[in-house]
C-alpha cells in the first residue's frame, strides 16, 4: 500500500485575510460533518443508514491533512452511511469516502497528472494514498 | 475507461429485454428519461448530481438491489411530486429540491473495461409502477471500483431545479 505525506503549508500565512477566510471555511466544514452523526436514517431517505461516529472522526482526521489554503471539498452524508468529500473541477475528479470501517475509499482522476486510480486502504490519519496526495497538490 | 461512451449500444444485460415486474409498464427503453429525486442540497454539485446521489452500497449490496430511479416519460412535475410523497413514506421530512435526469441510453452506454457498467431494469411496484433500478452489470466489483463507475453517473445525470425535464 503506497502512501505519501501531503505537502506542508502553502505560502498563505496565518496573518493573511484569505487564510483567515479559509480557516473559517474549514471550521464550518468540520461543523457540518460533525452534524452528520446526529442525522437519522430516515432523514436521508427510505432504508437509509446515517454515517456513524467513526466515519465522522475519520473525515475530520482527513481534513487535518489538507494543505493550508487548498480548495475545500463539497461534503455530504450519503444514505449508505458514507461521509463523502468531493472535488470536481475541469481538471480533477476526486471522490473520497469514509464508512467508519477504518478505511479510506477513493477515486482520483486527473488526465494532466496521468492519475486514474481507485482504492480502499487502511486510513491511519497520518498519511494519504498517493493518488489523493497528488491531486490535492494540484487543486 | 470510466465514463466512456460506446460507439454503438453494447449487448443488453440479462433482465433488460424482458419485463421484470407485473406492475411495470414494460421494459425500460433507451430513449426514456430517468430521474433521481433530489431532496438534500448536498446531493447537488453545480449543474450535476454529486456522489451522494449515487450511494455505492446501493450498487454493491445485493439487499439494496440497485439505485432507484423514476421513469418520468410523459409525467408532469406535479404527478411526480405526488408519487414521491406517497412512495417515500416520510413526506413531512422531505423537501423537493429538483431532480437529476438522464436518458436511459446514456446510462446503458457507460462502460467499464470495455463492457457495460450498468443495467437498467423495470421494477414497478403497486402504486409505484414507474420505479426502475440501475444495477451493476457485474455485481462482484469492488467497492472502490464502483466509486470509479459512479463518476460516469455523475457525468450523465443533470441537475434540474425547475420542472423543464417533465412534460
Amino acid at each position: 500500500m503506497a502512501h505519501q505525506p501531503v505537502a506542508g503549508p502553502s505560502s498563505l500565512t496565518d496573518a493573511a485575510p484569505s487564510y483567515d477566510a479559509w480557516k473559517a471555511a474549514i471550521r464550518g466544514l468540520r461543523e457540518r460533518i460533525g452534524d452528520y452523526e446526529s442525522l437519522s436514517g430516515e432523514e436521508l431517505g427510505p432504508g437509509a443508514e446515517a454515517p456513524n461516529a467513526k466515519a465522522v472522526v475519520d473525515a475530520h482526521r482527513f481534513l487535518d491533512l489538507l494543505p493550508r489554503g487548498i480548495r475545500l471539498p463539497r461534503t455530504a452524508p450519503v444514505s449508505d452511511g458514507e461521509v463523502n468529500l468531493f472535488w470536481k473541477t475541469s481538471r480533477v475528479h476526486l471522490d473520497v469516502g469514509f464508512y467508519g470501517d477504518g478505511n479510506i475509499d477513493y477515486y482520483a482522476r486527473c488526465e494532466e497528472l496521468d492519475v486514474d486510480d481507485d482504492g480502499s486502504e487502511v486510513f491511519d490519519g497520518r498519511t494519504l494514498p498517493v493518488a489523493i496526495g497528488k491531486l490535492l497538490n494540484a487543486l | 475507461m470510466n465514463g466512456a461512451v460506446a460507439a454503438s449500444p453494447p449487448a443488453p444485460c440479462p433482465g433488460e429485454s424482458k419485463r421484470q415486474s407485473a406492475y411495470s409498464p414494460g421494459v425500460v427503453r433507451d430513449e426514456e428519461r430517468l430521474c433521481r429525486i433530489v431532496h438534500r442540497v448536498e446531493a447537488v454539485a453545480g449543474s450535476s448530481l454529486g456522489p451522494a446521489a449515487f450511494p455505492v452500497k446501493d450498487l454493491c449490496d445485493p439487499e439494496r438491489r440497485g439505485i432507484s430511479v423514476i421513469r418520468i416519460e410523459g409525467m408532469t412535475a406535479s404527478e411526480c411530486r405526488r408519487l414521491v410523497r406517497t412512495a417515500f413514506g416520510h413526506p413531512a421530512r422531505w423537501t423537493w429540491l429538483g431532480i437529476g435526469a438522464a436518458t436511459c441510453g446514456r446510462v446503458r452506454n457507460l462502460l467499464h473495461e470495455g463492457a457495460r457498467a450498468f443495467c437498467v431494469v423495470d421494477d414497478g411496484k403497486p402504486g409505484f409502477e414507474r420505479h426502475a433500478l440501475i444495477r451493476l452489470q457485474d455485481p462482484r466489483l469492488r467497492r472502490s471500483t464502483v466509486r470509479r463507475l459512479r463518476a460516469g453517473l455523475i457525468e450523465v445525470f443533470r441537475y434540474q431545479a425547475d420542472d423543464d425535464a417533465f412534460g
